[in-house]
């Protein structure tokens, strides 16, 4: 008996530490591939370019001008730049992934474990789902489009694997 | 060993739940659909969902489809606009009312 429980205890951990180290494990390798982006000194030289602005609502309009030249600096679009091959890593990889823990997880014969799986799949889902694209819009409909092809193969795998099991089940 | 299972089922149920939604949401927007029709896709896609997993699935596929549709015909309701006719509103709510009765007519029959 004591076997057994220590042995469910067990699953239950791996299946919990799956859930953490897998999408953590993608979040640090995305940054770890993806360009560097200096936010501090980006936004130093931001508020810099502000400064003539500042001073309170009635600036708005020359603050609004200003923002408007900062978008054609030579900095902006290198950020924009960085942020969107990161957008685009991210999804790829956690895209990938997601689809290939739908099948892992689908396969594997310990149920606990396989639950682990499932959901760090969705954790991986949600991590290219809510954050928006800062691409150009010709990029923005692309990876949204991408988007489209990763949650439909998933779907599909468990929509697949979910039938198979409940029909199993209803022949117990 | 029952209990193990059950959890698996619940997994797959919850991944049904957030593919689904995500995949009308999508859907919707990469096919840029005007908003009364957002309103009939997700509307449709909800019932048909809530119809199969109240009279055809078991355990966690039911599970997932059920809340899925559930969720998706509620989605329905953020796409609703003012200009649009109170009718399509009344008619989705009429809907799924009608689908949850017979649902539970059946199970205690």
């Amino acid at each position: 008996m004591e076997e057994i429980i220590s042995k469910r205890l067990q699953e239950w951990l791996i299946s919990i530490a799956f859930m953490i180290a897998i999408p953590g494990a993608v979040h640090f390798g995305c940054n770890l591939i993806s360009p560097k982006i200096d936010n501090n000194e980006y936004f130093e030289q931001y508020s810099k370019f502000l400064t003539p602005a500042k001073g309170g609502m009635e600036n708005a309009q020359a603050r609004a001008a200003l923002d408007s030249e900062w978008k054609k600096t030579s900095m902006y679009k290198e950020r924009q730049e960085k942020l969107c091959k990161r957008d685009g890593i991210r999804l790829l990889f956690s895209g990938l992934l997601s689809v290939g823990l739908f099948f892992l997880g689908s396969l594997c014969t310990l149920p606990i474990v396989a639950a682990g799986l499932l959901s760090a799949a969705n954790i991986l889902v949600a991590m290219y789902s809510f954050a928006p694209f800062q691409c150009s819009d010709v990029f923005n409909i692309a990876f949204t489009w991408i988007e489209l092809f990763f949650v439909t193969i998933g779907f599909l795998v468990v929509l697949l694997y979910a039938y198979y099991y409940s029909e199993s089940a209803n022949h117990k | 060993m029952e209990a193990d299972v059950k959890v698996r089922h619940m997994a797959y149920g919850i991944s049904i739940i957030v593919l689904f939604n995500r995949f009308l949401y999508l859907c919707a927007e990469n096919f840029q659909f005007s908003d009364m029709y957002k309103v009939l896709f997700f509307g449709v896609c909800g019932i048909i969902a809530l119809l199969l997993g109240l009279f055809k699935f078991h355990k966690g596929l039911s599970f997932g489809l059920v809340i899925g549709g559930i969720i998706a015909t509620r989605l329905a309701w953020f796409y609703y606009h003012a200009k649009l006719t109170d009718l399509l509103h009344f008619i989705v709510s009429i809907i799924v009312l009608m689908v949850l009765s017979f649902a539970l007519y059946r199970l205690y029959k």
